[in-house]
Formats: structure tokens, sequence, C-alpha cells
């Protein structure tokens, strides 16, 4: 009896708690969940820290654009300095932020799978821009990791690590260069099948930034048939470039991103600013010694510094990280190249014109009269590297174009520590080219080192 | 011997049959004799009462024996006796003050005698609970009873405390479960006003704590709040306090002299370091904050100042330190008071208790206001002999103010810098308030006079009161009990309990503010005579609003029953559900009239322009949002006790909880857990009971399993919704992931073993604990390094296994000189926790000595919080450069020594003291007692902070070190601190501040109370009114430590300072 009545409150606790089993399955906190609905994996994508803001910052700090005084040298992180120099021991050179947001893409793509219905055509979008992001940022990784590859290569070296799932272990090794190079455009002409013509926001790719992001990748790897074709498709949809005539240049940071009409894809630095809004870090001289007295990017790109040439010309008016997205400029250019590679010279300097066009006072502007296309491509390279300032694109372009033995370039470090000069080279083709594994991924994966 | 032997039986024979005659005197604490206590002895029942003076004679039929003392009000005292005696002195308890005769230990869900219980358990009694005086309940009862520690290192308001070391690696998760009233308490413990505390209790072990499950692994605080007087009377109570504690020190901090901070600037000025700045471009130099002094030295170079004025300059500036200034003018002597009323009633059908408490405090900054209501109830009430309930009832309100942005030590500039140059002034000769650049370059701001804009100068002195940050709190909390006791022994119960806090904060930036300037100012657009304002002229207010509710259900079924005269049974059986949720949301207004409290719409959609560039195009800042959290728990808990012959105890209990734990199957919610123990009282043994001397001696030991609660596996990713930042490109709706799935967690356990001895002797006059403890905690889950190759750098995992160990010993002492009485505590700690497993990877060196010993960092067969160290190797002897050993050599490659790997660190112990413990005495003469309180700890080890040229160059954090710095060949001799170099290197800077030197012993003693007090009686309307006036102090100081630069370990920043307290009670 007198157990019965002990039990009772017990009981009828009991009953009452599984009546409504739901008690326990509350969520702790209503921001969180599983990924489990499209609209979950659209936020997801959205996340512009997460999904744009994330190209490496050694692409700008590595190459020959900037130069810092020691002063500013030796306020820099042990990170910062290693590239700087180009004599890293493993640190990480943009590892982590890159495969976090392969990580994320994993994410989108497993959850699509568990996710059953919903719009298919927001399906397919998502699918294309998770494939994007994990394919653009594979790219990305191989610039800093891998040795140069070009479709002539057998492509037997070292490649990057190809992670497909987002679990919290990693079980594979490095791929090979040729397997990294196949993932990647595997993984941008799915993406291309997959995304809508044009999206809403410029953070979100959609086919012409994967039309871009594969002219890139063509160029990179010197398919110059395939990356002109995909310029000529982009062309197509979308030719427009901004006149540098109509840009103010009063503010001190003349670009402005609402009005950037050149602007195709968002992307920006993870973060460059601790090394490029430095006061002691300058622009290389002789970049700066390219420019002709009308080109409008001499006053819009610098300004003056204590010590030298200042930049200014963010592209997306956000200061110190660079632009590590896709605009207009950059389709002319490869498109002029192409031509000049495979001399319809005509044609190349139709389109170099017509960039130019824009970046000199009209006043003053006279078209180019080049005949010889391999004049053309000399020049196209040149502006190349005048227009693409502190957008990430320099390094790539100084490691494919040392392997043409008349176009390389050496490039050189110089710093006065205490009285004494001293100088830093990285010669072409040099094995620094390749940035080490962060032992803080080696210690754990165990991963094939690249050489030194 | 057989002689001996048989006189000693003979005469224990004739004094067996003898009357003995004993005389004595029956006084209470106060030494005023009791009239009419009955007395009887425990062989034959003779009986007597004391005279009005207290004096009492008995006659006894034996000569040894017990004498009980009873008086209504008092609590029983009894009293051995051997052979006739003419001396008894007798003091009795009032059962309103003190019920711990029989000391009775809440466990939140039952009391216990501690005489019964099998754990371990400490009872602070109110009286030594009101040994400190102070308005938070937890400052009470730091140092007062053993293997209670507080890390006070983060300041004595922010105390981490532990229960016997620490069982988690999880940093938020160490502190114990607080329960208030047989339930935790939700609201903040500032709400709780320690006049309504009647006790507090400790549950150390597993045993005393695994009733609450899950939460308890870190062990259990339990506050009692009292209750309506014991006897059937109505009685008045009335206190207040007031506390005077001093101005906070700011000369303790360990600032470079101005003429040193003045000399570093020229140096860096002769090597250019400003240069690249302040020639730079207009952001760069507009966004530049420049001492007056390097200001003045460009002015010098171009001729606009002349050098006899910088020399002038340099003059008045050498013997200035801006702390004695901001001292005068920000800061001041906080005050605080404390009044109470309370009101208690008791009838045999009713018993009530009516508080109402009003406390005041003014902080140490100007501005710093505190107010706090707190009105209570307690209502008992007898329904039938069989039924009763009781309902309890708490309001607080709590009003906070301080002036926001106010100047102060650690006040932020901006503009680069993080602390100020040692020669900024606030006020001129003439008491005009002076501008301290903030953010930007102040010959810049100094120089928009002309503009349409408004005065953007920051002038701290002005800057007093013009932002206000305020919080309101209110806080409710009803429970409800039925108590039901259908049979005899058993008794059911219903509690319920609710809480409810809801909290009200608010940022006010008025119009005059430098904030609402600045904002104004920023968007603000010049366009030639056209001038537009995006911001509205006028206040910003942000307003922030919490509320808490929760609400726990428990059904109770106790049982208590002593079958067959000796075997006594105790059990309990319950269930309990608990829900939580808490709401919060914020709002920003702007151009806000405080007096019409009308505000304007701004746009917060566009990014606009900031004035002269000095920013790229921005949304105007916005902070509001909305969030919900919700906790729910269902738990199922037991416990059952049994005692032999009130000598053998056994006890087992068990419990077994479930949470909403987020990505957690529900099989996987439910964490059982157990503990069972045993006890034996040796003094109630035969063949001790006649070894008078031996009061009481009892032998327990317990095992048993908490818990902590904490993540569990969660097969999916875990994202988390966020709203986009104002400077985001689009607002679209968010989400980022939290964490990649983690399938193989476990929950974390913690195995404990306690043994420990109770003892008394002579009458208690001494007595005291002694245990030892063994606690494993596995499983244990920590941020361990994963492959970067994931896109993280750290997950959770369960990576290792602590070990504690350590001893309690606590020993009292009560004893009486004539008219003097004294009792003397002593309490001893030691607990050493070390990471006996460990599977996870450790981190490079780096990431060990930077603020050593702040975090708890696992490392495999260290102590938790490990100190470590980079190895010195002394200065240079050429240019004064640190050096280190790298692979047994000594070498300068800063690069490589600071990435070094664990092994090859100093390891010089634990942070946490090993040893502590503290000595109190009391000593009472008639009417007046004198007490103070010494606490000590050692066996710890601090690192100090020292000069870091980078930081002094770039952020102008200066450090007095740098008067001692190498600056010729032989200085390595006497100074290990490096020579000033230009540039500097980072690496060699962390190096230094990181290694070895910095590294010292913790050990301290430490005066923490000294309290005088007076008590007197009187008779006002019939009634006996007590009176008691005292005079407190607290945080005296250090008397001794180990260290030699002055340092109080104890703290990262100051001190606590000194307080000094006056107070009277009244009851009647």
């Amino acid at each position: 009896m007198k157990s019965i009545i002990k039990l009772i409150p017990v009981l009828g606790l009991s009953v009452w708690l599984y009546s409504c089993a739901n008690f326990l399955d509350a969520k702790p906190d209503n921001t969180l969940a599983h990924p489990s609905t499209l609209k979950d994996l659209r936020a997801i994508l959205d996340n512009e820290n997460a999904v744009n803001d994330v190209y490496p910052s050694t692409l700008a700090m590595a190459s020959d654009e900037f130069y810092m005084t020691y002063k500013g040298y030796a306020q820099m992180t042990q990170r910062i300095q290693d590239i700087y120099i180009w004599e890293d021991q493993g640190i990480d050179a943009g590892w982590t932020t890159s495969y976090k947001a392969i990580s994320l893409a994993n994410v989108v793509l497993e959850a699509l799978e568990r996710i059953k219905g919903g719009d298919q055509r927001l399906r397919n979008q998502l699918e294309g821009e998770a494939l994007f992001l994990r394919g653009w940022m594979f790219f990305h990784l191989a610039q800093i990791y891998c040795p140069h590859f070009s479709i002539h290569d057998t492509g037997e070296g070292l490649g990057i690590v190809l992670r497909m799932d987002s679990s919290s272990e990693v079980k594979i090794g490095r791929s090979s260069l040729k397997e990294t190079y196949r993932q990647i455009f595997g993984d941008l002409n799915r993406a291309l099948e997959l995304l809508p013509e044009e999206s809403e926001y410029i953070t979100r790719p959609a086919k012409l930034a994967c039309y871009g992001a594969l002219a890139r990748a063509y160029l990179t790897v010197e398919d110059f048939v395939a990356a002109e074709e995909m310029v000529d498709k982009l062309l197509k949809r979308k030719d427009e470039l901004w006149d540098y005539n109509t840009v103010s240049g009063v503010g001190l940071y003349p670009f402005v991103l609402a009005d950037n009409i050149e602007l195709i894809y968002y992307g920006r630095a993870a973060s460059t600013g601790e090394f490029i809004y430095n006061p002691n870090t300058y622009i290389d001289p002789a970049l700066y010694s390219l420019y002709e007295e009308h080109d409008l990017r001499k006053n819009l790109y610098y300004t003056a510094g204590a010590e030298g040439m200042k930049f200014r010309g963010y592209y997306h008016g956000k200061l110190a990280d660079y632009f590590g997205g896709i605009g207009m400029d950059e389709m002319y250019l490869i498109k002029a190249e192409c031509a000049a590679r495979r001399e319809d010279t005509p044609t190349g300097l139709r389109y170099l014109n017509t960039l130019l066009q824009h970046r000199y006072n009209s006043d003053y502007f006279n078209s180019l009269t080049i005949l010889d296309s391999d004049i053309l491509l000399r020049r196209t390279l040149e502006e190349r590297r005048k227009q693409l300032v502190c957008r990430g694109l320099r390094w790539q372009d100084l490691r494919r174009l040392n392997r043409t033995k008349s176009l390389e370039t050496t490039i050189h470090r110089e710093m006065e520590i205490d009285g004494e000069l001293k100088v830093y080279t990285l010669e072409p083709n040099s094995l620094r080219y390749v940035f080490l594994i962060p032992y803080l991924a080696t210690e754990m994966g165990h991963y094939e080192q690249n050489p030194r | 011997m057989k002689i001996f032997l048989f006189i000693v039986c003979v005469l224990i024979g004739i004094s067996a049959h003898a009357q003995t005659i004993l005389r004595g005197k029956v006084v209470d604490t106060l030494d005023n004799g009791l009239e009419g206590v009955s007395i009887h002895t425990d062989n034959n029942g003779s009986l007597a009462k004391t005279n009005e003076q207290g004096e009492f004679e008995i006659l006894s039929n034996s000569t040894r024996g017990t004498l009980v003392f009873r008086h209504i009000g008092y609590q029983q005292m009894t009293r051995r006796f051997d052979g006739a005696d003419n001396s008894i002195r007798v003091v009795m308890y009032s059962t309103k003050t003190q019920i711990d005769a029989v000391e009775v230990v809440s466990t939140g869900y039952q009391f216990i005698p501690k005489e019964r219980s099998t754990g371990s358990f400490e009872h602070i009694d109110n009286k030594m609970f009101n040994t400190r005086t102070g308005s938070n309940v937890l400052e009470r009862i730091e140092g007062l009873v053993p293997g209670l520690q507080f890390d006070n290192r983060k300041g004595s308001g922010s105390a981490e405390i532990n229960i016997r070391g620490i069982n988690t690696l999880s940093q938020f998760m160490t502190g114990p479960l607080i329960v208030v009233d047989n339930f935790p308490y939700q609201g903040d413990i500032n709400n709780i006003n320690p006049n309504d505390v009647e006790s507090v209790t400790i549950l150390k072990d597993a045993a005393a704590s695994s009733i609450w499950g899950a939460r308890a692994g870190n062990g259990v605080i339990v506050i009692t709040t009292k209750k309506a007087v014991s006897a059937d009377k109505a009685a008045l109570e009335y206190s207040s306090t007031l506390n005077s504690p001093a101005k906070p020190n700011l000369m303790y901090y360990p600032h470079m002299s101005a003429s040193d901070f003045m000399e570093v600037e020229q140096f860096l000025f002769n090597n250019k370091h400003y240069d690249a700045a302040y020639f730079g471009n207009d952001r760069i130099r507009n966004n530049t904050v420049f001492s007056p002094y390097v200001d003045m030295l460009y002015q010098e170079k171009v001729g606009t100042v002349d050098h006899s004025d910088v020399d002038r300059f340099v003059a008045q500036s050498r013997v200035t330190d801006y702390r004695r200034e901001m001292m005068d003018i920000f800061y001041r002597a906080p005050i605080e008071q404390q009044h109470f009323l309370a009101f208690s009633n008791r009838s045999s059908r009713m018993s009530n208790r009516i508080t109402i408490g009003y406390d005041r405090k003014l902080g140490d900054k100007l501005g710093m206001k505190n107010d706090r209501i707190n009105i209570r109830t307690v209502t008992g009430l007898n329904i039938h002999p069989k039924l009763s309930a009781e309902a309890r009832l708490a309001f607080n309100e709590g009003n906070s103010e301080a002036y926001a942005d106010l100047m102060s030590h650690s006040y932020i500039i901006g503009g680069g810098k993080i602390s100020l140059y040692p020669y900024a002034r606030f006020r001129d000769g003439s008491g005009n308030a002076l501008p301290i650049a903030n953010s930007y370059n102040l010959e810049y701001i100094m120089g928009l006079t002309d503009r349409p804009l408004l005065d953007w100068g920051y002038y701290p002195a002005n800057e007093i009161g013009n932002s206000l940050s305020s919080v309101a709190r209110r806080h409710i909390n009803a429970q409800f009990l039925m108590d039901y006791r259908p049979l005899e022994g058993l008794a059911l119960n219903l509690h319920y309990n609710m809480e409810n806090e809801s909290s009200d904060s608010e940022m006010l930036y008025r119009k005059d503010s430098f904030y609402t300037r600045n904002l104004i100012n920023r968007f603000t657009q010049v366009n030639g005579a056209q001038v537009k304002h995006i911001m509205p002229m006028g206040a910003i207010r942000n307003s922030t609003i919490t509320d808490m509710q929760s609400h726990s259900l428990r059904a109770q079924a106790n049982y208590r029953r002593t079958l067959f005269d000796n075997h006594e049974v105790v059990g309990l059986l319950g269930a309990e559900v608990f829900a939580n949720n808490t709401k919060g949301k914020g709002f920003s207004v702007y151009g806000y009239d405080e007096d019409l409290m009308t505000s304007q719409v701004v746009d917060l959609v566009n990014a606009y322009p900031i004035y002269d560039g000095l920013a790229g195009n921005s949304r105007i800042p916005n902070s509001g949002g909305q969030s919900l959290y919700l906790r729910r728990m269902v738990s199922f808990y037991g416990n059952m006790g049994y005692t032999y012959k009130e000598r053998y105890g056994f006890s087992f209990s068990a419990r077994k909880d479930a949470s909403n734990l987020f990505g957690v199957k529900t099989n996987d919610k439910w964490n059982p857990l157990w503990s069972a123990g045993a006890s034996w009282t040796l003094s109630k043994e035969p063949f001790l009971h006649n070894e008078l001397w031996l009061t009481n001696l009892r032998a327990r030991a317990t095992y048993g399993h908490s818990g902590n609660s904490g993540g569990v596996a969660n097969t999916l990713p875990i994202i988390a919704h966020t709203t986009a930042a104002a400077s985001a490109i689009t607002q679209l709706p968010r989400a980022l992931i939290r964490v990649l799935s983690n399938p193989t967690l476990r929950w974390e356990d913690v195995r404990t073993i306690n043994m420990g001895i109770d003892f008394g002797l002579w009458n208690n006059v001494l007595n005291g604990s002694i245990e030892a403890y063994d606690k494993k905690s596995t499983d244990l889950l920590s941020n361990d390094r994963m492959d970067i190759t994931t896109g993280y750098s750290t997950i959770t995992r369960n990576v290792a296994e602590l070990r504690g160990r350590g001893i309690d010993v606590k020993l009292t002492s009560s004893y009486t000189l004539g008219n003097v009485s004294g009792r003397s505590s002593a309490n001893f700690s030691y607990s050493r926790t070390v990471v006996k497993k460990f599977y996870g990877t450790n981190f490079n060196g780096q990431n060990y000595v930077q603020r050593a010993g702040r975090s708890i960092n696992p490392v495999l067969d260290k102590e938790i919080y490990p100190v470590f160290s980079y190895k010195f190797a002394g200065l240079d002897p050429t240019n004064g450069d640190p050096q280190g050993y790298l692979n047994g050599e000594v070498t300068k490659q800063y690069s490589s020594l600071i990435k070094d790997s664990i092994q090859n660190l100093a390891y010089h112990g634990t942070a946490l003291p090993p040893y502590y413990g503290s000595f109190m005495q009391e000593i009472s003469w008639k009417k007046i007692r004198f007490s103070f309180l010494l606490s000590y700890k050692f066996g710890h080890y601090f690192q100090k902070s020292t000069i870091n040229y980078q930081d002094l160059f770039n952020s102008w954090i200066g450090h007095q070190d740098y008067s001692r710095r190498w600056q010729k060949s032989g200085d390595e001799l006497h100074t290990d601190v490096p020579s000033l170099e230009y540039p500097i290197s980072t690496n060699r800077d962390l190096f230094y501040s990181n290694s070895s030197p910095h590294i010292l012993d913790g050990a301290l003693l430490r005066l923490q109370d000294i309290g005088l007090d007076y008590t007197a009686k009187a008779r006002l309307f019939r009634q006996q009114v007590q009176v008691n006036f005292y005079i407190k102090a607290n945080n005296l100081g250090i008397l001794w430590r180990a260290n030699r630069f002055g340092l109080d370990p104890d703290y990262y920043d100051l001190p606590s300072a000194r307080r000094y307290s006056v107070g009277l009670n009244i009851n009647l």
C-alpha cells in the first residue's frame, strides 16, 4: 500500500512526460539547426564571410605588386614575414580558410542528398553554387600548394587533398596534380550546367561567374582555346566596361562597389589588411613606372605616401583586402591574350583597345596600332599587370609566364636591416613558388610535403 | 599490578554507590545567567532548575553520567561528568541564531543530521556566515571552510569558485551548482540579500552531491534562507551596515615614467618610426593618434615650434603621471549602505516571516550607483496534523547605473593605441577641460573648427555623465510546498518553484557625448555650402530586454522510521521536471529626445560615405535582434540510508537525468549516476564508551559518480542562423557552420572516493575532521586539435582523464579561561589535479607560455592551469638581446624558439594554489568579541607582466621594467630586461615576455578580516532587546608574499580594495 502511494506522483509525472514527448526535443537555442531544409542551405551559402571573403591572402603578399620597408616587416606576424620573403617553414598560407569553404560546400552537397523534394530550380542553384565554391577553392589551393600545371604536362606531381565530404576526420592523402585539375574542371563545369543564367546578388555565382572562373582556370593551365571559348560565351551575355573617365577620383578610395558595373562575382581576400594597409607598404616602383601619362589609373589607383606610392584603387571599394572575385576587365584581357596567342592580332587588339579606351583620359586616347602578335601578347600581358593590381592574380601570372623563357621574371625583396641591405630573390620556377603544407595539417594528416 | 587493579575495582565499586553533588552555572552566549533551565541526569531522572543567576545544584546517584540541560528557545545541551564537580559551566545557544548543536545539513532535497551522513559536507552557520560584511552571498564564504577555493584572479566580483579542484576542462563549467532553498538558482546570485540567509552547506563528494546528478560534477553550494523563529512568539530584527572601501589605487600598476616614455618617443622619432603614418595618405594620418610630444617634434622640425617650447613641454610633462589626476577626477571612494528589517511570528497553526532589505552602493567610479530592494515572505501553515503547507515569495528589484564611456584606467582611446601616454592631462591650470586624442589624429580634429561639424574633440573631464548605462532588474521567486504525512514515517511532498527575472539594460549616449558627436560628424556630408546629416541631431539609445522564466515541479516521497529499536531507515524517491526559457530582444533609437522620449527614423539599409573619407562607406551602426533559449530537464532520483544501532550507517543514492541537448538522440539524453557510502561511529561502540575524553569519533567512506552535462555527439553538422553585419554586402539571412559532425562523443564522468574522520575531544573543546579524496574524471571534453584540412583547427573531443587528489583538514577549538572565551579554527586544503591521460594533440609552445596559467590547458602528466615558460639564457652581452635554448644551444633564433615544442619548455607548476587555507581566531571577553581571519596560499606560480617593446611603440603599453633595461655591456650581470632596439621583432618580445624570469612564486599570507563587536542587552517596553554593534575591516592586505615585486598574485588587475564597515543589529 505504502509503495503504491509512493509511486503515484512518480507514475503521474512519467505519464505526463511521455504524453508530451516533444518536451526534451525543444531546441536549446532557437538559432541552431541541422542543415535540413533548402532554406538552411540557402542561408549557409549566403554567408558572405564564409563564402565570398575567403581568398588566400598569400596571393597578394607573395607576389611582386607590393613591397614593404623593414620597419613594417618587423611588425608583421611570422606568417606574413615568411610569406613575404618566400621562406615559409610550414605556416598556414591559406590552407585553413580554403578548406573551410570546401567543408561548407560539402555540407551543402551532403544535405541536398538527405533533403528530399523541394523546388528543383532552387535545388539546382544550391548544388551549382556549392560545386562552384568547391571547385574554385580547389583551384586557389592549387595555385599556392602545387607547382604550375599546364594541359601539356603529364600532371604526375603532387596535387592537393581533394576533400569530398564534411566529416571531422580526413582519411585521404594528396591527389596527383592531374586529378586535382580534373576535379577543379569537373566541379566548375557541373556547376555551369546547374547554375541559373543570372543571379540577383553579386555574392551568389551564376553562369556568368562560372564562365569567368573557367576562363581564368583554362588560361592558367594554358588551354587558350577553352579559355577563349568561355570568354566568348560570357561576353555574349554581358560586355559592359566601366569608363574610368566617369570616376571622380575625389575621395581617397575612388571606386565604389555600387557603381562598379564590371563586377561579375564578388570575392575578397580573407585578410590582407594587416599587410597592404600598413603605412610601410608601398606599390612596386617598377609597376608604377609602367603607367603612361594620360592613364587614369595612375591617379585612381595610387596616391603618394611617405616613402613611395600607396595603392588606393581597390576594385570593390573595400579597403585593404584584395578583390578576389571576377571582373569584366579580366575577361577582355584574357580574350586579347588568347587571340594574340593564336596570332589573331586584329581581334586581340580590338579587345585591348576597347579596354584601354575605358582606362585612359578620352581627350588624349589614341587606339594602339600593333601588327605583330608577339608584341600584342607582350603589351596585353603588361596591360594585365597594370589593370589587375591587387586582385590576387599576379602570383598565378608569374607562375604561368615563368614557364616561357622570354616572359620570365625574377623578383626580389630588399630590406635595410641595421644599415645593411638584405636581398631575397625568387628565381623563376623556383621550388619556393610552391608553399609548404602547413605543419598544422601535416602533423595530423601526414601529407606528403612539397620539395624544397 | 594485580593489586593495583584490585584497588581500582574497589574504588569504582564504592563510587558507583555514592551520591555525587554537581554544581555549576548555565549562561547564554553573552555570558548572562539563564534562569529556569531544567537539568536532569541521564541515569535516574533527578531534576533541578537554575536560579535567577543561572546557578544550579544537582545530586547524582552515580559518579559518572551525563547531565542534560533544557530550556525553551535554547538548544538542548549535554555534559558528561566524572565525579563531583563544583564548577560546571554550560553555555546554551539560542535556537534562533544557531541550530548546529546537532548540525543539520541540507542537500536541497532533504535535511540530514550531519552525524548520520556518510558524505562530505561543510556547514556554514549563520554566525560564521556573518563574519564578513558585504552584499554578495558567495563573497562571504571565502576562506571559511576547507576545500572551497576562490579564484579571484579576474577580480573578486567575478570569482571562479571551485570545490576540491577542477574536474572538467571546459572553463565555463568549472563552477559548482548553486541551490537556493531546494532549487538551483536561475537568477543572478546578487539578487539574494545575505541578511536573509540562514546557512550555507557545501556538498563536496559524490555521496553528498550525486542527488543533483549531471549538474553536480563540481560540487554543490546549498543556500538556505531564514524561516520564522522557532519559539511561539513574535520577533523583530533590524540591522544596518555602512561599508566604505578605499579608492582604487591606480599607482599599483607598473607603468613606466613619463620621462622614460618621452625618451622612447624621441628615440622612435629619430628612427622615423612615425613618418610612414605622419606623411602617409589622409586616411591613415587622420586615423592615427600621435602623442602631443611627437606632434611637437614634427612641428619643431618644420619650425612652427621653438626648441625652447619643446624643452618647456618636456620639463613640465616629465613629472606628470595621468593616474593621479585620473584618480581625482574620475574615481572616488565607494560607499555601501545596507538596511534590513525582519518581522517574524509563530503560533501553533501558522508561522510567518517578512523581511525587507534595502542596499545602496556608490561605486568607485563617478556615476556608478547600485540600488537593491528585497522583499521576502515565508509562511508556514499546519492545516491538519498530517498536512502542512509552506509558501515563499521573494521579490527583488535592482537598479544600477554607470557613466558609460567615462575616462578610466582601462579606457581605450583608439587610433591604434590602447593605453594613454603617461603625461596626459585632463585639465589645464585653471580647471578647463583639455582634449585627448580619441580615434583620430588630434591635430586634424582640432583643425576642423571652421567646418559645419559638431565639436569633434574628446574632453574626458567634460564627458562625465554624457553617456549613461543602466540596468533595471526584477526578480520574482515563488515557492509552494505541500507536505502530507499519511502514515508514521512517511511524508509525501509536492514542491513547485517559479522564477522570473527580467532585466532592461539601456545605453544612452546623450547628444553632447563624444560617441554621438562622433557618429553625427562621421555621417555628415559636406558639398560646398550644402550640408547633409544622415544621423539626426539627438541622443542615441540602445535597449536590451531579457526575460527569464523557469519552472520546476518536484514530487517526492520521504520515509524515515526506526524499526525494532536498532534499525533506522531513511529513504526518498522523487521525480522532477524543469523548464527554463530566456528571451531577449534589443533595439536602438536615434535622434532621441530624453524629455519628450521622441526619436527619429534613420536609414539602416544604405551605406553612406564617411566624412572626409575617414572610412569607407558605412551603414549606421545598429544593435538589435531577438533570441530565445530553452533548457529542459527531467530527472528521477532516489536515496536510501540505513543505520544500525546508531553506529553503522550505509547510504545509496542514484539519479537519472535527461535534458534537451541539441542534436542528441533521445536515448543518449539520459545519464545515470549513483553513489554509495558507509559510516561507523566509533565513539558509540561499547569499547570506547568509557573513554570520556573522546566525545565523538566517526569514520566514513563514500564512492560515487557524478557528471558534467556537456556536448554529446552530433551525427550531423550544426549550423547557427545569424543576422548580417552592418558592413555586409547583402543583408540576406545567413547561417554559419558551428561544428562539423562529431559522432563519437561520450558523457564526462567524475568518480569520487572520499574518506573522512570526524572527531571531538574533551566535550568538543577540540573537534575537527580530516578528509582525503581521490577523483578520477574521465572522458573529459576539450577543444582538441584537428587536421586543418577540415577547415577547422579544433573540435570538441573526449581527450583527457584528470586525477584529483587532496586532503581537507578542519580543526576547531573552543575554550574558556575565566571571563575570556576563545574559539580558534584552522582550515587546510591540499588539492592537486593532474592530467593522467591525454588523447589529444598538443599545440606548439607558444600556446602554453602566453598568458601562462590563465587557462586549464591540459598537458599530459602536468597539473591543470599549467605554468610554462621559455627557458631563458640571459642577455647577449654585446647588445642586450634575450637568448634562449634550442636543442640545448644558446640561441637568438626567436622564430624557432617561440614555436618550440612543449617538451622543451620550462614547467613550473600550476597557477591554482595546491595548498591553501585559513586561520580564524575569536576572543570574547564579557560582551566584547574580537576576531580575525588569516588566509594563506602556496605552491603555485604566476606570470608577471613586463616590457614589450612592440606594444610600447605601437599601443603605448609601457612597463616600469624599461628602466632596468640593458644599456651597456656588463648590464646583463644584474638585469634580464632586453635592450631598446628599433625596429623591434615581435618574436623577440614574445620570447622575452614569456620566458622564465617572469614566472614567480605565488605564495602569500593575507590578513583577510578583522572584526570587533559589542553586544548589549536591555529591556524596552518589557521586551528584552539585544543590540549588537560592530566594526569590521576586510581585505587588509598581504602580510607576507614570496614575490619581491610587491605584486598580489591573486589578481591579474588591481587587488580588491581595503574595506571598512560599521554596523548595528537590533533584535527584539
